[in-house]
């Protein structure tokens, strides 16, 4: 049993384009009954203007991830650099001067607003921490912001208990875009949401995106919405990133057997995929983070499992440009797997005539 | 149709045991009728001064063996439509009219011992959040022995055994031992397994499964469905599964009803209504969610504005806000049910696919 | 842009209360009395106010006058609550006793508020051993009967209103410090918090500009709620011939007074009554105030 090892970083992209740098990136957290490792050695790089996504499901320490990003988490091990600066050594003033150019939007609508402020203040309240403009700009800037987001001024004296969810998630991204930030790390934003406010938040970030030249990091376990929003995707289980890829390369050509089981296990409306598709499906449960399997935490559950995934650690190794992908034997499964599971059905099977 | 991928031993998984009936339930008829006949059904809740209409008037069936979906956001009425069923409403909530007939009898007027005799006996319900749903001071055996005590006459040995043998057909290895530990010790898609060993123990002639999968995740929950839907096969039950989420329904639903405000907005095979959706709150819902069978940058079209405030009866339709295909009898008079095609019904005043007032006959094909 | 308007319908989720207004107003509705005890309390308690301020205009008698030809005269016409034994009317005496004992209880709490909030506040934010140090002496004046150590403070402060006052709030700081600590820990960790920490505000903005003002609505209502345990513990103290000195009336020592004239029963039942009516309405108005703090604790919404 080999101890895992901090890897290099494995180059996904060209230097000069990238924008957020993540090193063997490690948080973890005192629990009673030990410790448990979130994130575990992860590294990463997201380019200027991309939009990157963590995807895992419950306990793959995605949120965990987004948290430290922003400085909102404790580091144990790794760093986080941003257009060249290290932010995760920084303290104090320095921190949070730098923290006009980072922002998270947070999951939660219902507890990510203070109750006590109206809208309007909310967004306001990074202006005035930073003393920014005087009283009128700054209500000018919060109104230009609802417009921004979809909302209009009459919203400047609600109050959250009086919005609805999808409306206080705009406000949660408008306080967000108050500081003019760089990058904007998206944790689940639209979980918590209706099916259809949904569809409104994602085509908001996208056009914001679009227009703002944002570079976002977007934490979500929805496939399907994670295809729609991402340029390059990272799949993280139990801690660890076990695949990363551009977005059509990861639905097109998933290597690591939990992606294939993920794509597999998510369900598409469609009658006809569904009713003919062969699913993946996993036995047992997610094993307990405060004691992982040993070497690929995923063996437990993988149907291709043999000793080498229980003595070493597989490493993330490169199966094409960009496509780098943490199993031993990716390379020898690639063939099986056409064979065995259409994971992802070609659109071309008669597409709903919606 | 899903495959089983075999995993390395000493890992968790058997396959299932033979399903046998329970050992002395009462001898079914066989109905020629459907299963479940929903008449009418209304349903309320009192929220301090005000009232809200969850459910306005829904009609169904379900027949022998079939699976229905029933789909909506939240204030849909989808919940509340099931938990009126086994008079399982809370406390400020009532049903306001309507019947549910199981054969011939009319659930919502049982009480006292036949009531309790339905409850886990010939319906059964499985719920969302099974941590809640699963009394945390009690052991797992205990909770099915106490059910399958409930509704037949065995030994608490005999009991137990069956309790042992759900254990294993819902897929928990280590049955025997796991009768003695408690729902925490259970990891969530476990728990699940768990409240339907509870719900299957009986052999209802349905079950009612209310979102049970939205708390769990996406690897998990196709474990769960996969379940579900080789228990409905073996055991012959007909199935209710309520849902915001298509992509479900089209895999394991025969037929789906859609719900908005409190009514029902369409209805038909769920082939149908999917592919060729007539209702434009369907065709929105459609349009709207990110699909892996079609093209990464597709458009999204999100559905504008927000649901309803079910406080507030309105005379024309309740989706008229949000509809891009609104005429002006959508603000006069609310739709009623109505044939598109065979088995397919929608309330809409407007033909979809061509964006003009449906013809008066009502069918447009 | 795909956006929504303030004219689009409004989701209400059935589960929630709904509320109309927001920020001040919708805090003031929470003080309204809902039921016929709500209503008995508040007007006990509007109505010792009423009268302890109107005091000079209800009555003609001078509180402190002696009279030595009308000594425990028992109600009459011209003395409607009586007199005590050097003659002084006891219905003045009560009425302007109320402005005596009435602001104890206020300023005793309000004492206590003043050192316990920022103490709590402090510890709950800092933790590490500024917390564990600030809570164990918190823990020092909490294992002390409250009396027992009012009494001694009292004592040492000399027989005054205004001993008995700081003495009773010195003791009573730590129930406030120790709900405030509880507070700001449990809102440290809420989404806004961490979201204005994100925005790069500093320590010092975030405990005083965001958390506070979420506790404060807690503390005032429980504090509020205590006031009339701290007006008892005021009118004991005056009881047990510390604080109010005499000739000034206040409701507690006048009871205390007419433990030594047992026959003469008005001169313990008006007062008595005064005070035990003035804490029971606090008490029957309380639970108003008990829903309204329990529904501040879990607003996050």
């Amino acid at each position: 049993m080999t101890a895992p090892a901090a890897g290099p970083v494995v180059e996904t992209q060209p230097a000069d384009q990238e924008f957020l740098r993540v090193e063997n990136l490690s948080v973890r957290y005192e629990g009673r009954a030990g410790v448990v490792r979130a994130v575990d050695d992860i590294s990463f790089t997201v380019a200027r203007g991309e939009a990157f996504a963590l995807v895992g499901e419950s306990g793959c320490g995605k949120s965990s991830t987004g948290r430290a990003i922003v400085q909102l988490e404790r580091i144990a091990a790794g760093s986080v650099a941003m257009d060249g600066t290290r932010i995760s050594t920084l303290h104090g003033k320095p921190l949070r001067d730098m923290r006009r150019r980072f922002q998270m939007v947070f999951q939660d609508p219902y507890t990510s607003l203070d109750p006590r402020l109206a809208a309007g203040a909310i967004i306001r309240e990074p202006l005035e921490i930073h003393g920014i403009g005087d009283r009128t700009s700054r209500r000018r800037r919060s109104d230009e912001l609802l417009r921004t987001v979809g909302l209009d001024e009459t919203f400047d004296q609600r109050y959250p208990r009086q919005l609805s969810g999808g409306q206080r998630q705009r406000v949660g991204i408008a306080r967000a875009l108050a500081l003019q930030p760089d990058l904007l790390v998206c944790d689940e934003p639209i979980s918590a949401l209706d099916v259809s406010i949904q569809a409104q938040i994602v085509t908001l970030l996208e056009e914001l995106q679009a227009q703002l030249g944002l570079t976002i990091v977007f934490i979500a376990h929805d496939l399907a919405v994670v295809r729609h929003v991402s340029d390059r995707v990272a799949v993280m289980y139990l801690g660890k990133i076990v695949e990363t890829a551009p977005v059509d390369a990861l639905f097109g050509r998933p290597l690591h057997p939990y992606t294939q089981a993920l794509i597999s296990a998510a369900p598409i409306p469609n009658t006809r995929i569904e009713r003919r598709r062969k699913r993946i499906i996993l036995k047992g449960d997610v094993p307990s983070p405060i004691n992982p399997p040993s070497g690929c935490r995923f063996r437990t559950r993988c149907p291709f499992a043999q000793q080498r995934c229980a003595d070493e650690v597989p490493e993330l190794r490169t199966a094409s440009s960009g496509h780098v992908v943490a199993c031993h034997f990716f390379e020898e499964l690639e063939g099986r797997q056409a064979e065995s599971h259409a994971v992802l059905p070609a659109a071309a099977t008669s597409p709903a005539r919606a | 149709m899903t495959q089983r991928v075999d995993a390395p031993e000493g890992t968790a998984g058997s396959t299932p045991a033979t399903v046998r009936p329970a050992p002395d339930g009462p001898v079914r008829p066989v109905l020629d009728g459907p299963v479940l006949d929903v008449r009418n059904l209304s349903v309320e809740f009192t929220a301090g001064k005000a009232t809200v209409r969850a459910v306005r008037g829904i009609s169904y069936t379900v027949a022998a063996g079939e699976t229905v979906g029933i789909v909506g956001e939240s204030g849909s009425g989808k919940s509340a439509s099931a938990l009126a069923l086994l008079q399982l409403l809370p406390a400020n909530g009532r049903v306001s009219g309507g019947h549910a007939l199981l054969g011939t009898t009319d659930l919502l007027t049982l009480a006292g011992k036949p009531l309790n005799d339905l409850r886990g006996g010939s319906v059964a319900m499985v719920y969302q959040d099974p941590l809640s749903a699963l009394n945390p001071v009690l052991t797992v055996g205990r909770q099915i022995t106490e059910v399958v005590e409930r509704h037949r006459r065995v030994s608490h040995r005999e009991a137990e055994r069956r309790a042992v043998e759900l254990l294993d057909i819902v897929g928990i290895p280590g049955a025997k031992r796991r009768l003695g530990e408690y729902p925490h010790q259970f990891s969530g898609g476990m728990r699940q397994r768990v409240m339907i060993a509870m719900a299957i123990s009986c052999a209802p002639t349905l079950l009612i499964a209310d979102e049970p999968t939205t708390a769990l995740d996406v690897t998990v929950q196709a474990q769960i469905l996969d379940l579900l839907g080789e228990l409905k096969r073996e055991l012959g039950m007909a199935l209710i599964v309520i849902t915001h989420d298509l992509g479900i329904v089209a895999g394991i639903t025969d037929r789906v009803l859609i719900m908005y405000a409190g009514r029902i907005v369409e209805e038909g095979p769920t082939e149908d209504v999917l592919d060729d959706p007539r209702m434009p709150y369907t065709l929105g819902l459609l349009r709207s969610v990110p699909r892996l069978d079609l093209p990464r940058q597709s458009a999204l079209t999100p559905i504008p504005g927000t649901p309803p405030d079910p406080t507030v009866v309105t005379a024309g339709c309740p989706f008229l806000p949000r509809c891009p295909f609104r005429i002006d009898r959508c603000r006069a008079e609310n739709p009623a049910l109505d044939n598109v095609g065979p088995g397919h019904r929608i309330a809409c005043w407007v033909d979809v696919t061509v964006g003009a007032p449906r013809s008066a006959d009502g069918v447009t094909r | 842009m795909t956006g929504e308007t303030a004219a689009d319908v409004e989701i209400v989720p059935t589960a929630r209360p709904r509320m109309d207004e927001g920020g001040l107003s919708s805090f003031i509705a929470r003080f309204r009395p809902r039921t016929i005890t709500h209503w008995i309390g508040f007007l006990l308690v509007v109505g010792w106010v009423l009268l302890a301020t109107f005091a000079p205009l209800l009555t003609s008698y001078d509180p402190i006058a002696q009279d030595f030809t009308a000594l425990l005269q028992p109600p009459s016409p011209t003395h409607v609550f009586g007199t005590d034994q050097l003659g002084r009317d006891i219905y003045s005496r009560v009425l302007f006793g109320g402005r005596a004992t009435l602001p104890i209880g206020v300023a005793i709490i309000g004492i206590a508020l003043v050192i316990g909030i920022p103490i709590g506040a402090f510890a709950g934010y800092a933790r590490g051993w500024v917390d564990e140090g600030l809570m164990r002496i918190a823990d020092i004046f909490l294992a002390f009967p409250t009396i027992v150590l009012a009494l001694a403070i009292a004592a040492a402060l000399g027989p005054d209103l205004a001993s008995a006052v700081v003495a009773i709030a010195v003791v009573l700081w730590p129930r406030y410090a120790r709900l405030v600590r509880g507070q700001v820990l449990s809102l440290k960790e809420r989404d806004f918090v961490l979201a204005n920490r994100g925005l790069g505000a500093s320590p010092r903005r975030i405990l005083v500009r965001t958390v506070l003002p979420n506790v404060l609505p807690v503390v005032t209502f429980v504090a509020i709620l205590d006031i009339g345990g701290a007006t008892l513990a005021g009118a004991t103290l005056s009881f047990l011939g510390l604080g109010i000195r005499p000739p000034n009336p206040e409701w507690g020592a006048m009871v205390s007074l007419a433990t030594q004239y047992p026959g003469d029963w008005w001169m313990s039942a008006f007062p008595g009554f005064a005070l035990i009516s003035f804490v029971v309405g606090i008490n029957l108005y309380g639970e108003v105030l008990e829903r309204a703090s329990e529904r501040a604790t879990g607003a996050g919404s």
